[in-house]
This record gives C-alpha cells, sequence and structure tokens, in this order.
C-alpha cells in the first residue's frame, strides 16, 4: 500500500517535473511552432550557408521551410509574384542591386535592431543596404570588382622593352585610362590575344558604364535627382568604351553579347591581357584544370579616372524580411543569424566570399597568412581597401527599368560608332521619361 | 413533339469545351486586357490604377516599339519567302529521289523536331566569333584574318538569327509540299508531256498552279507562327540585340513585361501585337479561300 502510493507519488512528481522542464525549454526556444517559408538564392556555392539552418532550429525551435532556391533572376521573379499575389513568404534573399525595386513589400530592419547588432557589418554594406533612410537588407557577401592581369605578358622583358619604344613609359598593369587604352591596343593581336575585355551587354554593360562614370567625376543624377549622365564625365566614360571596342578594336568582338559568364571564360582561355572582374572568379582562375592562365595572373587596383580616384561599382548579397510576415522577430533572427559573424566566416571559407562582417574578414585574412600564399593574401587586402568605398548602383526602384532602357542605346555606341553625345542625350531623355512617370 | 432533354442535351455536350475555352483563353484574355488599362508594376504596391487607354498611347509612341514591330515584319516576310522557295526546291528534289526517299525524308525532318531553344543554343556557338564554326573555318582558310562578331554587328545579328530559323524550318514547308506533289494527279502531267511542254513549263504552269493552296497554308502557318517561335532562337542567341536590331515584338514584350516587370505596359504591347496578328491572319485565310475558288 505504501509501496503504492510511494509510486504515485513518484509519477505525479515526475510528471510535474517533466511538465516544467517542458514549460522552460519553451521558455527557451522563444520561435517553437513558427514556421518560415524562405526563398533564397540557390546554386553551388550559396546554399554552403544553408547546412546551418538546422542550428537555427534547434535554438529557437522555428521551422524554416526552404520554399524556393534559384538563380537571382528567377528568384526575383518569384518573390515578386509572391509578393503581388500575397503568398506566403517571410525572408528571401536579395541584392542592393534588387532590393531597392522591391522596397515597397520588405520590412525596415531599424525596428528590430539595435546599433550593436549592426557593429559588426563593414558600414559600406549596411549604407549600400539602406534606403531611404531604412535597412531594407542584412547583407551577406560582397562584390566589389578587381583588376585582373597577366603576369606572364606584364612581366615578360620583350613585352616590356617593344612597349616602352612604342609608348615611351614602362609596361605596367594600367593606373589610369590612357595607360588602360595604351596596354590594351599594345596587347591586341588577334585572334589569339586581346588587350582588354569587358561585359558589353544588359545590365552588366550599364554597370561598367556606371563605374567609370563615377571615376570620371560624374554620376546617373545629381542631388536633386536630375539627370546628368549625358553630361561630360558620362561622354567621357562611355568614350572610352567606344575606343576600346570599335575605334582600337582591344578587346574580342563579341563583347557586346558577353556577360559575366563569357568575360571570364575569354580571361581564362588565356585571350585577354588584362580586365576587371569579381572576385568570386579568383579560384576557379587558378585551377589548372579550369584555366590556362593558373599561376599566369596578377592582381591590381583598378586604374584611377579622369576625376583622378577609382569609384568601384559593387553590391552586396543579403537577406531580407517580407513586410507580409506574420513573424517578423523569428524573420529577423533569422537574417540575424545567417549573417552573423561565425556563418559568414563559415560561407566565406568555404565559398571563397568576402563577407560583409569585419570579424569574419579579420579571420580570413589571419587564415590566409598562414597558408602563405602571397596572391591570396593581396588579393583580401587590395579588396579590403575597395570594399570599404565600393558604390552599389543608384537605390531607386526604376533602376531595371532604366538599365533595360539604356544598355540598348550604349550599344548603338559600340557596334556602329555613334557619337557619344546623341547615345547619351536620347538615354537621358529616356530615364527621365521613366522617372516622369 | 422534342422531349426537353432532348433540346438541351446538345448544349450539355459542349459545355466542357465552352468551359475549358472561357477558362483558358476568354478569361486571361479579358484580364490581360484590363491589366492593359492599368498602371500595374508587379513591384509596385498599389499600382493597379486604371488609366484608360494610356498605356496603348506610350506603346505607340515609344521608338522601341516601332523598332521591335518593323525587325518583326521583316523577319517574317525574309523567313516564310526563303522558307517557302527553299521548301519547294527539297520538296521537288526528293519527290525525284528514285530510291531511300523514306530515310531522306525522315533526315530532311530532324532540325525541325528539335526545340528551338536547342537550335538557339547550336546557332550562338556556331556564330560565336571566338569559338565559332564559322569563324574557324573561314580563319583556317584565310578568308578572314580576325574574326567576325556575326551576333554582334548590327548588320548581320539579324541576318544570323534568320538563318538559324531557315535552318529549322525549311523542313515543315518541305514536307508539306512533298505531300503535295505525292498526292498530284498523274493525267494532267501526261497531258503536258504529250503537248511536248519542257521540265520548266510542266512546273510553271501545271505542278504550281496546283500546289497553289498548299503553298498558301504553309505561308500561313509559318507566318503566324514565325514570330512565337522566333523568340527562343533570338533569345538565345542575341539576347534582341545588338542595340534592337535583332529585337522583336516577342522580345520586347518580354523585356518589358517580365524583367521590368511593367504587367500592363506588356499587355498593351501584346494586344496590339495580337489585333496585328488577327488582322494579318484574316486576310490570308481569305487568300486561300480565293485559292479555293
Amino acid at each position: 500500500m505504501l509501496f503504492r502510493r510511494f509510486l504515485v507519488t513518484l509519477v505525479v512528481f515526475s510528471l510535474v517535473v517533466l511538465l516544467s522542464l517542458s514549460a522552460m525549454a519553451q521558455e527557451k526556444k522563444p520561435f517553437e511552432g513558427v514556421v518560415l517559408n524562405a526563398y533564397f538564392i540557390g546554386g553551388g556555392a550559396y546554399e554552403k550557408l544553408y547546412t546551418k539552418i538546422p542550428e537555427f532550429e534547434e535554438q529557437t525551435g522555428a521551422k524554416v521551410n526552404i520554399a524556393a532556391k534559384l538563380s537571382h533572376f528567377e528568384l526575383n521573379k518569384r518573390v515578386a509574384q509572391e509578393f503581388a499575389s500575397g503568398g506566403d513568404i517571410d525572408v528571401i534573399s536579395t541584392h542592393t542591386t534588387f532590393a531597392p525595386g522591391q522596397k515597397d513589400f520588405l520590412l525596415p530592419l531599424n525596428e528590430y535592431l539595435t546599433p550593436e547588432d549592426l557593429k559588426d557589418f563593414t558600414p559600406s554594406t549596411i549604407e549600400a543596404s539602406t534606403v531611404d533612410g531604412k535597412l531594407i537588407m542584412l547583407p551577406r557577401h560582397t562584390d566589389v570588382r578587381i583588376m585582373y592581369y597577366r603576369t606572364d605578358l606584364f612581366e615578360d622583358p620583350k613585352e616590356q622593352e617593344a612597349f616602352k619604344a612604342k609608348y615611351g613609359y614602362d609596361l605596367r598593369p594600367p593606373t589610369n585610362w590612357q595607360e588602360l587604352l595604351d596596354v590594351a591596343e599594345f596587347f591586341t593581336r588577334p585572334p589569339d590575344l586581346y588587350g582588354f575585355v569587358f561585359t558589353g551587354g544588359e545590365e552588366p554593360l550599364v554597370g561598367t558604364f556606371y563605374e567609370l562614370l563615377l571615376s570620371a567625376g560624374g554620376n546617373f543624377f545629381d542631388e536633386e535627382g536630375n539627370v546628368i549622365f549625358n553630361q561630360e564625365p558620362g561622354q567621357k566614360a562611355l568614350q572610352l568604351l567606344v575606343d576600346l571596342y570599335y575605334n582600337k578594336k582591344a578587346t574580342p568582338e563579341g563583347v557586346p553579347n558577353y556577360r559575366w559568364d563569357e568575360v571570364a571564360k575569354a580571361f581564362r582561355d588565356g585571350l585577354i591581357a588584362f580586365y576587371f572582374d569579381w572576385p568570386g572568379w579568383y579560384t576557379m582562375m587558378k585551377d589548372p584544370k579550369e584555366s590556362k592562365v593558373a599561376g599566369k595572373f596578377g592582381l591590381a587596383p583598378y586604374p584611377v579616372g579622369p576625376a583622378g580616384y577609382a569609384k568601384i561599382w559593387g553590391g552586396s548579397h543579403g537577406f531580407a524580411v517580407a513586410k507580409s510576415t506574420k513573424n517578423p522577430e523569428a524573420a529577423v533572427a533569422l537574417v540575424k543569424f545567417l549573417t552573423s559573424g561565425d556563418n559568414l566566416y563559415f560561407e566565406a571559407k568555404e565559398g571563397g566570399f568576402l563577407p560583409a562582417s569585419i570579424s569574419a574578414y579579420q579571420r580570413l585574412k589571419e587564415d590566409v597568412a598562414k597558408t602563405g600564399d602571397p596572391l591570396d593574401l593581396k588579393r583580401l587586402e587590395l579588396l579590403e581597401q575597395e570594399l570599404a568605398g565600393f558604390v552599389p548602383p543608384p537605390k531607386i526602384p526604376e533602376y531595371q527599368e532604366i538599365v533595360s532602357a539604356i544598355w540598348p542605346e550604349l550599344q548603338k555606341s559600340l557596334v556602329e560608332g555613334r557619337d557619344v553625345k546623341v547615345t547619351l542625350d536620347i538615354a537621358a531623355e529616356k530615364v527621365r521619361k521613366i522617372l516622369g512617370r | 413533339m422534342r422531349m426537353r432533354g432532348e433540346r438541351y442535351f446538345p448544349y450539355v455536350l459542349i459545355l466542357p469545351s465552352v468551359v475549358g475555352t472561357f477558362l483558358l483563353i476568354v478569361f486571361p484574355l479579358v484580364y490581360s486586357f484590363f491589366l492593359s488599362l492599368t498602371s500595374f508594376h508587379l513591384l509596385k504596391a498599389q499600382s493597379l490604377r486604371f488609366i484608360g487607354f494610356h498605356n496603348y498611347w506610350e506603346v505607340l509612341h515609344d521608338p522601341a516599339f516601332w523598332v521591335a514591330l518593323k525587325n518583326s515584319l521583316l523577319f517574317m516576310v525574309v523567313v516564310v519567302n526563303v522558307e517557302l522557295v527553299l521548301g519547294l526546291l527539297v520538296a521537288l528534289l526528293l519527290n525525284r529521289a528514285s530510291g531511300g526517299q523514306g530515310i531522306l525524308r525522315t533526315l530532311f525532318m530532324i532540325p525541325m523536331m528539335f526545340p528551338p531553344i536547342l537550335v538557339g543554343l547550336q546557332f550562338r556557338w556556331f556564330f560565336n566569333d571566338q569559338f565559332g564554326l564559322l569563324n574557324n573555318v573561314l580563319l583556317s582558310l584565310g578568308i578572314i584574318d580576325r574574326p567576325i562578331g556575326w551576333l554582334v554587328r548590327t548588320n548581320t545579328a539579324m541576318p544570323a538569327v534568320m538563318f538559324a530559323d531557315i535552318w529549322q524550318n525549311t523542313p515543315f514547308t518541305a514536307v508539306v509540299f512533298l505531300a503535295g506533289l505525292l498526292s498530284l494527279p498523274i493525267e494532267p502531267l501526261e497531258a503536258a508531256l504529250v503537248d511536248g511542254a519542257s521540265p520548266w513549263q510542266r512546273f510553271r504552269y501545271v505542278i504550281l498552279p496546283m500546289l497553289r493552296p498548299l503553298i498558301l497554308i504553309a505561308m500561313t502557318i509559318r507566318s503566324l507562327d514565325a514570330g512565337r517561335k522566333a523568340f527562343d532562337l533570338i533569345m538565345l542567341m542575341t539576347g534582341g540585340g545588338p542595340a534592337y536590331a535583332t529585337e522583336i515584338l516577342g522580345t520586347y514584350t518580354f523585356r518589358r513585361a517580365i524583367v521590368d516587370y511593367q504587367f500592363a505596359y506588356g499587355a498593351a504591347i501584346s494586344f496590339i501585337d495580337m489585333v496585328l496578328t488577327v488582322g494579318f491572319a484574316v486576310y490570308l485565310y481569305r487568300q486561300l479561300l480565293k485559292g479555293r475558288v
């Protein structure tokens, strides 16, 4: 009898303990039962970070349902449809180039984050992620372009001698636009070698033009929002591209059809003496199986423009929260988790990215210093300088529309040699119309 | 007296297809027409405002639209005519083939069976400036000393795209004409032979008039199809560039509606496109009926 009573007490007691434990556990897991629908950018290197999500689920009790993993163009279309149709969407991958266009549908994160939360991010990336004073995404990693050049060509004494004889100064990776033109012309020996290559179509063309426009001291708009890219700096910028492509024919002729993959492939195939590209190709270029220039290339800073400095176009991938989310706290927590210093370090190490986190960048540099490849370290140091001052595209929702409207006009100067002033005036008129609507 | 059920029975029978047509054709058509009268932009909240025919006015004052329309017409006229002539030649040759006609016919039809997206990829590489087959051949023969960017010159991009389309679709016209040739009555030809008509006269005055309905059918089908099928080819080969040189209505609509998220504007272009296409179809159809009389 006594034993039975003891048994009952024991059962009751353990039940109480269990219940309170689970209650405690519930207290510990703030988002138990919350399901977050995520729409992420997919593909090889991007997906490493998502392997960390189970840790978040473990810590918070929330469940993350990755509804889609797509290329950025496909993802943007899908996300736009979800936004427009009021779908269940909580967290998305986005980019400083696209986020301003999505801003009507994105939750301002300032209200959920403290300055303390943001202090590990590179200030320029936070700046690029802020539109009209609202932080609409948290940066993940950043792309800024850098100059790749062929050391076997630039360091060849015969080439150096021939260059000096022709141009009267020493051959080196170009440090200004005149040198850029000279060196590009010098190394152009079709069909086996061209001096330079650039992305000559669609958004990549507009981005390249934008970068040059800034380095010439101009911009798309002035402070009042007036269209000014057709003024003198814009003309100088476009003229440089026209000189390279149309007048000096110092690039492969297919350039108007070249976007990211094609320019990188042309360099890897040993067809190009120097060019500007994203840092992400670096690993592939070093791989002798993928690249004919493995071990034969170096990195250098951008040449300065007529304005006396080089502005570099860049952008950050990141994560944002949909305004329509039913669980803003949980969604913000997921975004914070994915962009934490530890996770960004993990991702950068695995995928060769440039993390938007200062501490992750520091750790990466320490790792590289230990491995002892001087080019690896130079790359990180050069990019660190560039990261401090990179420029994202104008943060206006109409940017994509503007891109679509002006790239065919820019091409008209490239492929037909149309006067740059005429081209830019037409393009500027189109842009005014888009903004005036 | 007819039973009530019998009276309604036919309507019940056609109901599924009426519902299907309504859901799949009429509703989207009406809805996209409605969209074309608004300022709807997929990424702008509260952009679904009625603005009447403003989009149409904009489209008609959009230089890029007129370039795309001109390119579409040029593309259609050139490829359809070349395909008709080449198809007729191929069909006449195949008709004369004494042996292996079946195998030849199958071989000739292969290009038609490829999805346009594959054809686009194939010709993107064929015409590529650095790695393309065409430049490679011309360079090694010493005809050119520097690769030519076929797809990026304003004067060669369109012919290159047309070439790809002609490669793919000539088999279609050839098959149609071959079927026609095989089913021609033999008596008129025999009569012509007896009267001493030359081969050219037999072709010009006997075969060609008898093939006329088939030519019109092939022309109608290809004309209406040309712009749509070319979309894949052009997107892959040139993306509509350089500088609008290969932009057709289909690619321009895609750019505005899907890339720029301007659904309303895209819908307006589509509607103008549709009105033109329907008008053209009616005209061709009338010609076809005339041919029967």
